[in-house]
């Protein structure tokens, strides 16, 4: 379609630009000629006039000649001429140029060489005319000009034919261009309407006629889509009414009917169905069929789903067992119903309850039955009776019967002799009697006395056929039935025996004919359930109705997988409830026979009260129960093993262990040898020969078995064996333990022991080795085997085992007193002689095996060799702190020194200083004066007590034997005077430690010191006593000055007390320097000095020499 | 009350009390200067007077240092009596110790109004006169 657009558009192009050019061709063309016509005309026209000017010229100048007289004339004619003249020559030069230009005519050229001659000729002679006043040679020359001018107009004539000849060729060819210009443009015009107008007007056709067809497709797709919608409209409203319709139809039909859907949900069933089916009461529509109907097999499920998917299933008659346990005989008719588009909407159900009509079938079945079995084994003959003649004839069989002769007849009321007396006799005359007056036929069973005189049974059945009311004739048949009643009589009499042997053993049996419903019992039966024996029909549904309620439901399941599978699975054991109300415990058996089509005819079975069995069976299951639950507790299982037929016999438990259902297995040997675990297969099978070579359970076995679930169990198994009088093994019997939680408690005791990082010895009781890991091998050298049993002091150095002994006894005796982990360093002893350091944590331990005390041992001689170095270090690491505190200490003391016992005194100086200024006064000044003397004094002992100690400390003072006693006495000496002045009283002990190596000078002063301390600061109300001692502790010198003086309080001045002019007692003599030097002097040789004191009883300062 | 001020001087420094009275005695005020060596002494007398407001020391200048009992121990003793005693009483800690504890120890003690590094100066002590006077204790 673009294409041909673009096409068309090109053409177009095309076309309009040859138009133009055409166009513009043709205008050139015209304009073109009409500029050439107009020049023809143009010079025709000069020609014509160049020929009246030499005309003109003529005339003038034959006036011009003619006029002598007048000069003014001839001057005006000159003058006139003149110009004529010069028109003339300048249209000549014009002519000629315009013919010069022409180049195309022979004639012209030949014409204009002639005109050029003669005009000049009439040039000049014309000229000299004028000029000229000679009469003669003007006539001359007017003679001349004549002849000229006749050549010249002829020749001009002819040049203007030429030229008019030239106009008309010039117009023809006009005209030929012309119309070779049109035509071609009427060929253009052609070949654009070809080229151009026909395809575009072509392609507006098609497309207006494509237009055309859609509006037409549209138009009738609208009329159809209405169709369309008026035809679904009227399907849904048809839909509608019909399935209204069948809606209704279906509720309303008098047959059984229901209409499903797809999902088997009703949406419409007849009142009919309901009822059959006992649903009258439950609202079923919109219920699935199988929720309405749960006793639907899948069988039938399967075939609805096979009718959804468009099978019919028609079924003439077939047995639907409902949930209660009745049977419904049912036809039915399973059909698809369609909706309108030809899918399957759901199922249509045609069904009709035809139990009635079966029963009455199977009732005729029944007789039917009976005749054929009749007319083929018994011995049937026919009688018939005229009433009117009374003559009562017997057919063939009939005679051979009664061994009457062949043409025997005889009337009725002579009949009578044949039926034996009695019951018989009257049977039959009861029913002759009946059937005349009544018309009712007669079945009965009679004894008759042949001619032969035996007694036989016959079966009598009779009719009547009466005549407008009237009985005319009575016919029927006989039946000998002597065997069947002989046969009946004996069976009657096992039956008897049966009933007794039922009776005594509380048993009875039953019939279900299954097409009857109808259950005959036994006599024992009846017994069972104390009901009288009458001819009441028992229904299976009565029989069940025995049941006691909890088990109905077990019961009803039971019956309706008998008939599903068509067998009578094991024993039924249920209760039931008898007529008098008793509870029995009954045991059912039955067995199922079907028919030639395979359906259940009737299940027949015995039925025993095991009441007191059960009573028996019941305190023997709760034997049971105990033991199984004592089984279970245990994790114990028994097993009896019959070895004749190779069964063994497993308790609950054990299978319960093995994790079998009980009874899915057949145990035999082979059986034990599968489950047990492959590598302990030999082992048990060893053990089995062993036990049969020996006739003896061989102790315990344990050995493992992989149960179905993939478990792997161990078990003990224990077993004795039992013999028979010859000595054989009959049986074996035993138990069997799941030990596997022990087992594996064990191997993860033993996992944990040989994972552990210590070594492990285990003590038994007798305190001898039990159990040890591979650590304990390895660290004592000892394999396990070499140290089982063996005494633990094996691995101890003799001379520790001593004091071992007492710590194991202790703690044998009381192991928890003794706490767990108690880790005891002790010494080890390895097989090859080497001692070394470990460490043993104890712990008692209660197992199976008795009482065991486990011992954790670690070789610690890499800790012990790290603990040393680490203890090594750390004392250095503390002395060297001890160091830096007491210089840290000293620091600080001397920071303090000088901020205070040095400032003090210098800003003392320093006020007194400004005082000193102030002081107006002379004496003032003296005064403060002697207050600067006071400072400096301070300032040097200050400064003093400083050096010596920094002496003190800096140097280490020599040392020399010094003697307590004598330094005492020295000092005693030295402090003579205060000693009387306050008669004191000093006293010593210097027994023990008297001599020392020490400083003299220092040793000197600390005694000094102290001693002039106590006696400075006595208690004011008694004199002081003074007690000095020594004695070694912890290799330390110590010497103790004790006295009875102020004492000082040392919560207040503890700190302090050593300090640098720190004074605690308002003594004059107080300065704070005595304690502070005798500490550094103390302290530089390395001891300590500490005081005791109570304010008011004394103080004690105890000084450590160390060492 | 009349316009006397009771200044109380704790300390051992003999020198320095001196050079205080002189001082305090070079300032034109009214005044009562008690003298205290240590403080013990002083904490007695505080005791002694504790109802007394005419004996109670407006101003205590108190030394660090001292026997028996040092300016900080008294200070405790002053703290557990102080709701008894009838009076405002400024204290001013006066000491030669530049030690940084000692400074830190005092400030933390509310009781205590300044902290004063000996010697202490006549301006400083007007100062502490006049700063009384401005608050309308004089």
């Amino acid at each position: 379609m673009d294409s041909l657009k673009k096409k068309i558009r090109r053409r177009y192009i095309i076309f309009t630009s040859i138009s133009i050019v055409l166009f513009s061709l043709l205008f050139f063309t015209v304009q073109r000629h009409i500029t050439i016509q107009k020049d023809d005309a143009y010079i025709i026209n000069r020609s014509g006039k160049q020929r009246m000017l030499s005309q003109n010229i003529v005339k003038q100048l034959l006036a011009y000649n003619n006029n002598f007289s007048s000069l003014n004339i001839r001057k005006r004619d000159s003058l006139v001429v003149n110009k004529l003249i010069k028109e003339f020559g300048q249209s000549h030069v014009y002519l000629v140029d315009y013919y010069k230009k022409l180049h195309n005519s022979k004639k012209l050229d030949s014409l204009f060489s002639i005109v050029d001659t003669n005009h000049k000729k009439i040039i000049s002679s014309s000229n000299l005319i004028l000029n000229s006043a000679e009469t003669e040679l003007i006539n001359d020359e007017v003679a001349k000009l004549v002849e000229a001018e006749d050549v010249f107009l002829d020749t001009m004539d002819l040049i203007v034919f030429e030229y008019q000849y030239i106009a008309e060729e010039n117009l023809k060819k006009l005209q030929n261009n012309f119309y070779n210009l049109m035509a071609v443009a009427i060929l253009l015009l052609g070949l654009g309407f070809f080229y151009l107008l026909v395809p575009a007007i072509r392609e507006m056709i098609a497309k207006n006629e494509a237009l055309k067809d859609s509006n037409s497709a549209l138009k009738k797709t609208k009329e159809e889509i209405r169709n369309n919608l008026v035809e679904l409209k009227r399907l849904k409203e048809d839909l509608e009414v019909k399935e209204q319709f069948n809606k209704i139809f279906i509720e309303q039909a008098p047959p059984s009917l229901a209409m499903l859907d797809k999902d088997m949900r009703y949406i419409a069933v007849s009142k009919r169905w309901k009822k059959d089916y006992g649903k009258e009461d439950i609202d079923i529509i919109g219920k699935s069929h199988y929720e309405v109907f749960p006793e639907i097999g899948d069988e039938w499920k399967a075939k609805h789903q096979r009718c959804l998917n468009g099978d019919i299933d028609t079924r003439d008659e077939a047995p639907f067992f409902r949930e209660n346990g009745s049977v419904q005989w049912l036809s039915w008719d399973i059909r698809p119903w369609y909706l309108e588009d030809n899918t399957i909407g759901g199922l249509l159900m045609y069904s009709r309850d035809i139990t009635s009509v079966k029963e009455q079938a199977l009732a005729k079945q029944r007789i039917d039955k009976i005749l054929k079995r009749t007319s083929n084994v018994a011995r049937i003959g026919t009688w018939e009776l005229d009433m009117e003649t009374d003559l009562l004839t017997f057919s063939a069989v009939s005679k051979e019967i009664l061994k009457l002769p062949e043409n025997y007849a005889i009337h009725s009321k002579d009949s009578l002799h044949f039926y034996k007396e009695g019951v018989s006799r009257q049977k039959i005359i009861d029913a002759i009697y009946n059937l005349i007056k009544t018309g009712k036929p007669f079945d009965i069973e009679l004894e008759v006395i042949n001619e032969e005189g035996e007694e036989i049974w016959i079966r009598d059945i009779g009719q009547a056929e009466f005549v407008k009311g009237k009985c005319v004739r009575l016919f029927g048949v006989f039946q000998d039935i002597n065997h069947i009643k002989k046969a009946e009589k004996e069976l009657n009499h096992k039956n008897e025996l049966l009933n007794f042997a039922e009776k005594a053993n509380k048993i009875g049996n039953w019939q279900w004919d299954f097409k009857t419903n109808q259950v005959i019992w036994s006599s024992g039966l009846y017994d069972i359930m104390d009901r009288e024996q009458n001819e009441d029909i028992i229904t299976i549904e009565k029989f069940i109705d025995y049941t006691y309620p909890e088990d109905v439901e077990r019961i009803q399941l039971h019956v309706k997988n008998t008939i599903e599978n068509k067998k009578f699975d094991g024993e039924l054991i249920h209760k039931i409830i008898s007529e008098k109300g008793k509870t029995k415990i009954v045991q059912v058996l039955g067995k199922v026979f079907t028919d030639d089509d395979g359906e259940v005819a009737s299940i027949i079975g015995s039925y025993q009260d095991i009441t007191h069995i059960k009573d028996i069976e019941y305190s023997l299951l709760r034997q049971n129960d105990l033991l199984n639950f004592s089984e279970r507790i245990t994790k114990t299982g028994h097993w009896n093993w019959s070895v004749v037929s190779n069964k063994i016999v497993w308790s609950d438990n054990l299978y319960d262990i093995m994790e079998y259902t009980k009874g899915s297995v057949d145990v035999s040997s082979h059986t034990l040898l599968d489950i047990t675990h492959p590598d302990d297969r030999e082992g048990v099978q060893k053990h089995m020969q062993k036990t049969f070579e020996e006739k003896e359970f061989s102790n315990e076995l344990i050995h493992r078995v992989i149960t179905p679930s993939g478990a792997i169990k161990t078990l003990r198994v224990l077993g004795r064996v039992i013999k028979d009088e010859n000595g054989e093994i009959i049986e074996i019997i035993g138990a069997a333990q799941d030990i596997t939680s022990q087992k594996m408690a064990e191997n993860k005791f033993k996992g944990l022991l040989e994972s552990a990082p210590d070594a492990m010895i285990f003590l038994n009781d007798q305190k001898r080795i039990h159990l040890i890991n591979k650590q304990a091998e390895n660290l004592f050298g000892y394999t396990a085997s070499e140290l089982k049993g063996e005494r633990i002091e094996l691995l101890l150095p003799e001379r520790i085992i001593e004091n071992f002994k007492v710590y194991r006894d202790a703690y044998f005796a009381d192991p928890k007193s003794i706490a767990m982990g108690d880790n005891r360093e002790l010494i080890g002893l390895k097989k090859c002689g080497k001692e070394f350091p470990i460490q043993v944590s104890l712990s008692p331990l209660e197992t199976d095996e008795g009482f065991l005390i486990s011992s954790a041992i670690r070789d610690i001689t890499k800790q012990k060799q790290v603990e040393r170095n680490i203890r090594n270090s750390k004392e250095n690491l503390e002395l060297l702190a001890k160091k830096l505190k007491t210089q840290n200490a000293q620091l600080a003391d001397f920071a303090h020194i000088t901020s205070h016992n040095l400032r003090a005194p210098v800003s003392n100086l320093n006020s007194l200083l400004d005082m000193y200024y102030m002081c107006d006064k002379e004496e003032d000044k003296q005064d403060v004066f002697k207050k600067f003397q006071k400072v400096i004094t301070h300032l040097t002992d200050t400064l003093n007590t400083l050096v010596s100690a920094l002496k003190i400390k800096k140097e280490k003072a020599s040392l020399s034997s010094v003697d307590f006693s004598e330094t005492l006495k020295k000092t005693k000496e030295l402090l003579a005077a205060q000693i009387i002045e306050t008669e004191a009283e000093i006293t010593s002990d210097f027994k023990e430690i008297n001599k020392i190596s020490y400083n003299k000078i220092y040793f000197e002063s600390i005694f000094l010191n102290l001693v002039e301390n106590a006696i400075k600061y006595k208690a004011k109300d008694r004199a002081p006593k003074i007690h000095l001692s020594t004695k070694l502790i912890d290799n330390h010198v110590v010497l103790e000055i004790k006295d009875n003086g102020l004492g000082i309080n040392l919560d207040r001045h503890k700190h302090k007390i050593f300090g640098l002019n720190k004074v605690f007692h308002r003594h004059p003599k107080a300065k704070g320097v005595g304690l502070f030097i005798t500490k550094l002097q103390i302290e530089s040789l390395g001891g300590k000095i500490k005081v005791e004191s109570t304010v008011d009883e004394g103080s004690k300062f105890i000084i450590n020499f160390n060492k | 009350m009349d316009n006397t001020l009771n200044i109380c001087i704790v300390d051992d420094d003999e020198i320095y009390k001196f050079t205080v009275v002189k001082i305090l005695e070079s300032i034109d005020f009214d005044k009562k200067i008690e003298v205290f060596s240590d403080g013990e002494e002083a904490f007695s007398f505080l005791l002694d007077n504790i109802d007394d407001s005419e004996q109670l020391p407006d101003i205590i200048l108190l030394d660090i240092n001292m026997p028996v009992m040092d300016g900080f121990q008294f200070m405790e003793e002053y703290i557990k009596i102080k709701p008894r005693v009838g009076k405002k009483i400024t204290i001013y800690m006066v000491s030669s110790s530049v030690d940084l504890n000692d400074i830190e120890k005092a400030k933390g003690i509310s009781e205590i109004s300044d902290y004063i590094i000996k010697p202490i100066k006549r301006g400083q002590l007007k100062k502490i006169i006049s700063g009384l006077r401005d608050i309308g204790r004089i």
